[in-house]
């Protein structure tokens, strides 16, 4: 037992000693030589190992961007909706705004009692989100800036309907207005965006492009709202009136808020 | 034995080449504490020196390390405590804080701590495997009774 560790640490202090002997040599770049052989093989091997790494580490590398690219991708497609609502919403309050302030300037507030209202669809009549708990009531006008729109048509505690000038079912006494004078008549809707200005005198003067008004004689729809302008006048001798078509100013359809004039 | 020489042949490289822990170290480490015998400082200077010549570094200094290492563990393993195979965790993580030390005080590298906990933590699966191999599959010579 005794010999054994003895054996033992023998072994230990003459390897000890060689390795003594190898870092003396080695400080004094004795084995140089040597080593210049050996790295001749090692270091092909060696640099072969470190590429190997390097291209699998890049592999990983690769992976593991392109998780997160798509990581990065998901949250900023989720930003992208998000700031594209905000947008839109921010659009939509940035137009309601505009449409109050032109509002302020085409119809007197202190004279007419105006209720916002924001269109939701459209069909044969427009919808709109307000309604009888509102103040709305049926065959009031629904007017933006001084254009005339239609007239409520049906009234639910929350929606109501809107009959739109182009509706054949309203006929609205109107007058045309140009530099000669002026043409009374009365404008009926002809389904679609198109209206007819009939019952006008062949004496009155109209021509195209003349501004169609409201006359005013309704007790719901003040006087002086734009309806349309005359696209064609339709006259024939042989008959007692003659009539105009008449096309709206804008579309309906584009509009983000209307008023109700509720006195 | 050949197969340790192998592998730390192979390890020599790799740790030369990229790999951040001390492989050779606690295989050398793991063998010493699993098995007694004089092939361990053979192990040892061995790679030792092939660790030193491909890691550019003094052909001796490995060497000298990893005997002593070898040394240490020896004379730790005779003692009772180290029949319990946890002990050669924080065994091991002393020896390898030591070498990391030595290393900053030779080669001024600084000490990375994690580097040594995980080198520590990598000495229990690889206790365990060297345990496993020299149990089940090298073959010892068998114990005869004096009659």
């Amino acid at each position: 037992m005794l010999s054994a560790l003895k054996d033992d640490l023998k072994l230990f202090l003459s390897l000890i000693l060689i390795s003594a002997v190898f870092i003396i040599f080695d400080n004094f770049n004795l084995l140089n030589f040597p080593k210049s052989l050996l790295q001749q093989v090692t270091i092909p091997i060696q640099y072969g190992l470190y590429k190997t790494s390097v291209n699998i580490g890049k592999q990983f590398e690769f992976v593991l961007l392109s998780r997160r690219a798509a990581q990065e991708n998901k949250a900023l497609t989720e930003q992208l909706a998000s700031v594209l609502s905000e947008n839109s919403q921010l659009r939509q309050k940035l137009a309601e705004i505009e449409g109050f302030l032109e509002q302020q300037n085409s119809l007197d507030a202190q004279t007419f009692n105006l209720v916002p209202v924001r269109p939701l669809g459209f069909s044969r009549f427009l919808i709109i989100d307000k309604g009888s708990d509102e103040g709305i009531k049926v065959n009031q006008a629904v007017i933006f800036k001084d254009n005339f729109i239609g007239l409520i048509k049906e009234v639910s505690p929350k929606k109501s309907k809107v009959m739109l000038s182009s509706d054949p079912d309203l006929k609205i006494s109107v007058f045309a207005s140009n530099e000669t004078g002026k043409a009374k008549g009365v404008l009926s809707g002809q389904f679609g965006s198109e209206m007819i200005m009939d019952k006008v005198l062949h004496q009155e003067p109209l021509e195209v492009e003349d501004l169609i008004y409201t006359d005013g004689q309704e007790v719901e729809i003040p006087r002086g709202l734009i309806l349309g302008k005359v696209a064609e006048v339709l006259s024939k001798d042989n008959e007692v009136f003659k009539q105009a078509k008449v096309k709206p100013i804008f579309d309906v359809t584009d509009l983000e808020i209307l008023f109700v004039v509720i006195e | 034995m050949r197969l340790f020489l192998l592998i730390l042949v192979l390890v020599s490289f790799l740790q030369a080449a990229f790999l951040p822990v001390n492989l050779c170290l606690i295989i050398i480490l793991v063998r010493s504490f699993v098995v007694s015998d004089r092939g361990n400082y053979y192990l040892a200077i061995f790679t030792g020196i092939l660790l030193g010549f491909l890691a550019g570094v003094n052909l001796g200094f490995w060497a000298v390390i990893f005997l002593l290492v070898v040394k240490i563990t020896t004379m730790i393993r005779k003692l009772p405590i180290a029949a319990n195979y946890w002990t050669i965790l924080p065994y091991s993580f002393l020896i390898i804080l030591l070498v990391s030390l030595l290393q900053r005080f030779l080669f001024s590298e600084s000490i990375n701590i994690y580097l040594v906990l995980i080198d520590t933590i990598l000495v229990l699966p690889m206790y365990i495997a060297v345990k496993l191999w020299e149990e089940r599959f090298v073959v010892h010579r068998g114990i005869k009774l004096k009659v």
